[in-house]
């Protein structure tokens, strides 16, 4: 059977994605691991304390919380410890922590969860403190304390808090004699020493009610619960806890002994969990209690909850309803169901995550609202499906170069040795001109992959202010062959000294590539010209090349345009990159491409180049 | 031997070298061949000109891919279409396109290119029975 925590991954997992600020501990109280808002909260770095001693982490607090956490592993719930402490910028920072055991399916614990709050924060809590009655009288230290009978010794212990608690002084020493003295009997009949007696005997912890017999507060119920500890078979202590009784304290004892059975009290314990809980029975299917967190959570009041049907108000497929029954039905328990809630109160919705098990006869369900950790998520996955996209481009253009090149290469080798076992003269020169034709097509597939590397190797530079009109000169003296062998026309409209935010090969590699395009395709007995300029907006500059070229059929080829390896039907020489390769680094740096154009009359391509950085 | 061959690929080396392995193999009387796939499907549609028996596709053309040709081959309209035979031609054989063939039963099968001696006297053998 599992008994550690360390044995529950998904558990684990799931505390470091928790929204409040939560902690794992296993049975030797060393660091399991935390939610990240806690690590920040803490200033810890998650890597250097994952696996310490948690005490070890906090040299401030006493020896008191290792009590807390053991009597926590004996199954006590919802113990509120306060940390209170100056920090280096002699700021007061005030945390309350809630200690709850980690239970298996057993009801068995198997290691420790915290949870903190920020008190010197959360207005919130500080409210629940003034408004709770039991509070305002006393202080939050002194509500709540530990003690101990050393059975052998015949000396019992109290904690400071305890002393507080019964307004005696700290140097105060409290004897067993004593401390009996100071309850009454329970309506059973029983005193304290008859739990002590029974503890010492047969092992049975206990978990009571017990009334103050002290004069002044005759009548003013305790609640009190005694753990005994063994050693070599012999009772030799006993450890317990002392605060006022709740309005809605458990009657029964909090462990039955034999731990192995089925926890069966458990609704009686929603209220004290510091997590949203509600309890559905299995047999009716209807909700038979549901804790204040949890209602707070769906936004609902008690009477729209209980005795109602979870599908009431929660809408499931027969998918999820299946699933859910299934895992019920085979473990005993569900995890991980999402749900999208709308939160009337706050007015918006909630993504809230149910997990639940089968505890007796009921199947207890916890809530979680997981609303900001799907935001995060939905940004990874955003952030991921650029990275694909990213990935998939390198992908096509290797496919697509290794596809070209094998080609070529095998080519090349073939025609080499025709050539070597040819003697008519004309079929020499009709090889030479293929071979010649092949290099100039090779020449163009690695001109595509080099400026691809180029562009990779660029990916983390910083845009910068480029000037545009050095760039466009500098994108014609390159191309001087080109425009002196079309015989073309551009007009150049851009101011000199126009600066725009651009990584500056890249854009030079945009206006080469289209400036190329632009005179390339032109229309037959027409003299190409071109036209470059730029607009203004408030967000963008816009870069707009305009010709008089053959156009394109944008309906019915407008997936090929900007696609690799693919040309359009009227410009069969094309290499299929130019475009592809243009809308990559405009993308790149954050901009986008527009085209108009029809067969025959001529293109206009814009684009946009963020202004901001 | 055949009547004639058509070959389709965009890079012009690549018909040269099938050319002269087709007449090397002296398999066909005729070889007319295409870099663009809409030059092809033109010379098919026009009733004056005899079909081929056999013709081979490269897969991978930037213009119009062996996909979108069968597409339009399906709509071509020539009493002797029936008997033609078409290859697919790669570089190098995907699973994608392997999958892609099931939905066009007029193609016989892909083949890797450049063809040869081997490969060609095996379509030969296997297609036509020679």
């Amino acid at each position: 059977m599992n008994t550690s925590i360390s044995n529950h991954p998904s558990a684990i997992q799931w505390v470091n994605q928790l929204p409040s600020a939560s902690v794992l501990l296993d049975k030797d109280c060393t660091l399991i691991d935390a939610s990240n808002s806690w690590f920040q909260e803490f200033g810890l770095n998650r890597d250097s304390t994952l696996k310490k001693p948690f005490l070890q982490l906090f040299p401030r607090l006493d020896e008191s919380w290792q009590d807390s956490f053991e009597y926590a592993l004996e199954g006590l719930k919802d113990i509120k410890m306060v940390d209170k402490y100056v920090d280096d910028q002699q700021h007061t920072k005030t945390f309350l922590w809630h200690i709850n055991p980690w239970m298996d399916g057993y009801g068995k614990a198997v290691g420790i969860i915290l949870n903190v709050k920020n008190l010197t924060q959360d207005t919130a809590l500080e409210l629940e403190v003034k408004n709770s009655p039991a509070l305002l009288t006393e202080k939050w230290e002194s509500s709540f304390g530990s003690w101990e009978y050393n059975v052998k010794d015949n000396t019992v212990y109290w904690s400071k808090e305890l002393k507080a608690l019964f307004g005696v002084p700290k140097t105060y020493e409290p004897s067993l004699k004593k401390s009996i003295l100071l309850f009454g009997t329970n309506p059973e009949g029983k005193s304290l020493k008859h739990y002590l007696d029974a503890a010492i005997t047969t092992g049975q912890p206990w978990s009571v009610n017990l009334p103050l017999a002290e004069k002044n507060r005759a009548g003013d119920l305790m609640h009190i619960i005694g753990r005994p500890k063994f050693k070599n078979g012999n009772c030799t202590r006993i450890i317990g806890t002392i605060r006022k009784a709740q309005k809605h304290s458990p009657k029964k004892p909090l462990l039955s002994p034999n731990t192995n059975k089925p926890r069966t009290d458990t609704l009686v314990l929603l209220e004290d969990v510091p997590a949203s809980i509600g309890a559905i029975a299995l047999k009716t299917g209807k909700i038979i209690g549901a804790n204040h967190a949890l209602l707070d959570l769906l936004g609902l009041a008690k009477k729209d909850v209980v005795a109602k049907h979870l599908e009431d108000f929660l809408w499931f497929t027969k998918e999820e309803r299946i699933q859910w029954y299934r895992s019920i039905k085979t473990n005993s328990s569900f995890q991980g169901l999402q749900k999208e809630v709308f939160h009337k109160q706050i007015g918006q919705k909630l993504i809230l995550r149910f997990s639940g098990k089968v505890i007796g006869q009921n199947l207890v369900v916890s809530c979680e609202d997981v609303t900001s950790f799907h935001l995060k998520e939905a940004a990874t996955e955003a952030q991921l499906a650029l990275a694909n996209e990213e990935l998939k481009r390198i992908t096509d253009f290797t496919h697509m170069a290794s596809h070209n090149l094998k080609a070529h290469a095998t080519n090349f080798d073939l025609l080499l040795n025709f050539l070597q076992n040819e003697k008519s003269e004309t079929e020499r020169a009709n090889l030479l001109k293929i071979l010649f034709q092949s290099a100039e097509n090779l020449a163009t597939s690695i001109k595509g992959l080099r400026e691809l590397v180029t562009i990779r190797q660029q990916m983390d530079s910083q845009k910068k202010l480029v000037d545009l009109s050095d760039v466009i000169y500098r994108c014609l003296q390159n191309n001087n062959g080109l425009v002196k062998t079309y015989n073309a026309k551009v007009h150049n409209e851009v101011l000199d000294g126009y600066h725009i935010q651009a990584i500056p090969v890249y854009l030079e590699s945009i206006v080469s590539n289209l400036l190329v395009n632009a005179i390339k395709f032109k229309n037959e007995q027409e003299r190409p010209i071109v036209f470059i300029s730029v607009e203004e907006t408030k967000t963008h500059d816009v870069l707009l090349i305009e010709d008089n070229g053959v156009g394109m059929d944008l309906e019915k080829q407008k997936d090929k345009l900007f696609a690799l390896y693919k040309t359009l039907q009227n410009m069969d020489n094309a290499s299929g990159a130019s475009l592809y390769l243009v809308k990559y680094q405009i993308e790149l740096l954050g901009g986008k491409i527009l085209v108009e154009s029809k067969i025959g009359k001529g293109s206009v391509f814009r684009l946009f180049f963020p202004k901001n950085r | 031997m055949l009547h004639k061959i058509m070959l389709v690929d965009d890079n012009a080396a690549t018909n040269f070298i099938h050319k002269k392995f087709l007449a090397k193999n002296a398999c066909t009387e005729q070889v007319v061949d295409f870099q663009v796939g809409q030059e092809a499907l033109n010379y098919l549609s026009d009733t004056s000109n005899s079909f081929p028996e056999l013709i081979l596709v490269d897969i991978n053309m930037p213009t119009m891919d062996a996909w979108e040709f069968l597409n339009q081959y399906k709509r071509l309209r020539h009493p002797d279409k029936t008997k033609a035979k078409i290859i697919l031609l790669t570089t190098s054989l995907s699973p994608e396109d392997k999958e892609r063939i099931a939905n066009f039963p007029l193609v016989q099968e892909i083949k890797l290119k450049p063809l040869n001696t081997a490969t060609i006297q095996e379509i030969m053998s296997t297609h036509f029975d020679r």
